[in-house]
């Protein structure tokens, strides 16, 4: 017993090493972010040179970045409903039928996954010009769909594995409808699955970058625009300034997620 | 099978496929209005698959279903007369214990006062307290949880109620209680029960009549009594709790009796009454099945039809009762159980005379 302790001992040691140079490598260049943002100079390097608001002053009057802003935000909160919308009914059909060609039709809508996202965006740029359709946020919001579908399913399947299917039997054998047994047991059952897809669908639609890239025209979505900016020094301040915005505010809403999470845990028992 | 005059389950030539396996195999079967009635046998033997059918969660591969002279076929469970307490209950998490037994009623557009009236009644006739109704299934012990299920499933008035193994996850103690708790039960509300287990003891104490079941088949039906000192065949004998075999000779048929032989038993009177033996056995070679309990130490004048020399080897205190191995010269293994008493009857190596009376064993072909 004694020997195994030393050697724990030694051993978390190591560990503990390796996992502060992990975080370190992790979190120091986003950390930098937010110090070069009050930052008084143009470029990103040592020593600062003095503390300044004004970047952020100048991305709060940025017109054409609100813009983008609002665009982001229109395409990744109709992207995260109705992907998840979607979802709801495939993860279902998936977990809780039977019927041929299952096994297919799952592979093929987790595809997205793993396809080079490049290759579908310049597929799907493709036949958009082929149909004579124009671009715009419509077709971002499509490719966001396309792409954000696979992630919905499986957040939802592993949802809808997780409780017994006895209690939707319950619900049918004590008079129920199907369809109001979907409304009364599955959907309330499912509602922390149905929370995180809808959190992790606005987030990758909220950075995706390369789908958006493809399908947008003059009406860009925030990664795009901030990547057009990448191109002037003198803008990059500003670009750091709205990257720590970001920051704070995906932090509070995985904090808002997580607390929200752990009281469903609590009412369901899960 | 004759027709029982009040049967409330008609089951004909009921079978299940599920790909190359019978999971029942040609099931026939009555059931009586008002019967506790269980289907016991090892997991496996298509007893809760047969159950799924009357319950209509499984359609049958051929054969037909009646409750309450209705054929059910094609019928979906919400519109069976039957109602279903699941193995792992299946109450629902995100409501309360009001919301869980409502359930049912909620659709039927039941008033609000009306719905909790009886809601009330049910949780009366379940002796749960009223404070629970605002709880959550998960704030229940096991026990209550169960009582929750059979009041959901009660409350709307079902003409059968099916239970999928509902004690299996409790531990004995509780299990025992519920167990009386369900035969009260049954007995205040007068409705028919089909019962699914693999615990012999629980269909026993249960049930009016027990099915038991094998690879998909039902190989006897009968009240407890019949099925555990009437099997029909020695399969049924030794998967219905302890028993002995000793082989026999059938010489055949002398009168009104049949005469035997055995290397194993010393009788007084090498002959048994036909009704102690499987129908139509006249000739060949037979076992003789005699429960543990029904034998006993030849001593003290004590005296028995059949007799057997054997050494005690081991003994366990059952509680009420202990249970000895013993074994014979010929090496085989005899298992009875006497009265438990402080100071027991044999020590083990010690050799004894076991004996039995010739009214309580049976006569299988062997």
């Amino acid at each position: 017993m004694a020997g195994t302790a030393v050697r724990k001992m030694s051993g978390s040691g190591w560990r503990l090493a390796w996992v502060c140079v992990f975080l370190l490598f992790l979190y120091l260049p986003i950390m930098l972010m937010p110090l070069f943002s009050f930052n008084d100079g143009i470029y990103v390097a040592f020593p600062l040179k003095g503390f300044t608001t004004k970047w952020y002053a100048q991305l709060f009057a940025n017109e054409a970045l609100a813009h983008a802003l609002v665009n982001s935000l229109k395409v990744a909160i109709a992207a995260s409903l109705i992907s998840t919308g979607l979802a709801i009914f495939a993860a279902k059909a998936f977990t809780r039928y039977e019927f041929k060609g299952r096994q297919l039709g799952y592979g093929l809508i987790m595809a997205p996954m793993i396809l080079p996202e490049i290759m579908v965006g310049i597929s799907l740029f493709l036949i958009i010009l082929a149909l004579g359709l124009p671009l715009g946020l419509y077709t971002v919001l499509f490719g966001h769909v396309l792409f954000c579908m696979p992630f919905a399913i499986s957040v939802l399947s592993s949802r809808l594995e997780g409780f017994d299917k006895s209690l939707e039997e319950a619900s049918l054998d004590l008079g129920e409808s199907p369809l109001m047994t979907f409304w009364r047991v599955t959907f309330p059952l499912t509602m922390p699955g149905i929370v995180s897809s809808l959190l992790l669908c606005f987030t990758i639609s909220f950075d995706e970058f390369i789908l958006a890239f493809f399908l947008s025209s003059t009406e860009t979505t925030l990664p795009v625009y901030i990547w057009g900016q990448l191109r002037f020094p003198a803008k990059l301040p500003e670009v750091l300034a709205l990257g720590s915005l970001i920051l704070v505010g995906t932090t509070i809403l995985i904090v808002a997620a997580q607390s929200i999470r752990g009281e469903e845990g609590m009412t369901q028992g899960r | 099978m004759t027709k029982p005059a009040d049967a409330i389950i008609e089951i004909r030539n009921v079978s299940k496929i599920f790909g190359t396996v019978r999971a029942v195999d040609n099931a026939n079967l009555d059931i009586e209005r008002g019967e506790f009635f269980s289907l016991l046998g090892a997991s496996g033997c298509g007893k809760t698959t047969l159950l799924k059918i009357v319950a209509g969660f499984e359609q049958q591969s051929a054969g037909r279903v009646a409750i309450a002279g209705a054929d059910m076929t094609g019928v979906p469970p919400a519109r069976r007369p039957t109602s279903m307490v699941f193995q792992r209950l299946a109450l629902f998490p995100h409501m309360t214990v009001a919301e869980n037994i409502g359930f049912p009623l909620k659709l039927r557009r039941v008033s609000d006062s009306e719905l909790e009236r009886r809601v009330a009644e049910m949780l009366a006739l379940m002796q749960l307290k009223p404070e629970y109704l605002t709880r959550y299934p998960r704030q229940l012990s096991g026990g209550e949880q169960q009582r929750v299920a059979l009041a959901r499933s009660m409350i709307s008035e079902p003409k059968l109620l099916l239970l999928d193994e509902p004690m299996s996850a409790l531990d004995v103690k509780l299990k025992k209680a519920l167990q009386a708790e369900l035969k009260r039960l049954h007995r205040q509300v007068g409705v028919t029960f089909l019962h699914v287990t693999h615990d012999l003891e629980e269909a026993m104490m249960l049930a009016d009549r027990i099915a038991v079941m094998r690879a998909g088949r039902i190989l006897q039906v009968g009240r407890p009594e019949e099925i555990y000192y009437r099997p029909a065949d020695s399969f049924v004998a030794g998967f219905i709790g302890d028993t002995n075999f000793f082989p026999l000779e059938i010489e055949g048929r002398s009168g009104d009796r049949l005469g035997y032989s055995s290397e194993v038993v010393r009788s007084r009177e090498p002959f048994l009454d036909p009704s102690l033996a499987e129908p139509g056995l006249s000739s060949g070679p037979a076992v003789m099945m005699v429960r543990p309990e029904l034998i006993g130490i030849a001593r003290d004048g004590r005296a028995f039809d059949c007799t057997l020399e054997a050494a005690i080897e081991e003994y366990f205190v059952k509680g009420g009762t202990v249970q000895f191995r013993a074994r014979s010269r010929g090496g085989r293994e005899i298992v009875f159980e006497m009265p438990g008493t402080s100071v027991l009857p044999a020590a083990i190596g010690e050799t004894v005379e076991l004996g039995w009376q010739k009214a309580d064993i049976y006569v299988f072909r062997g």
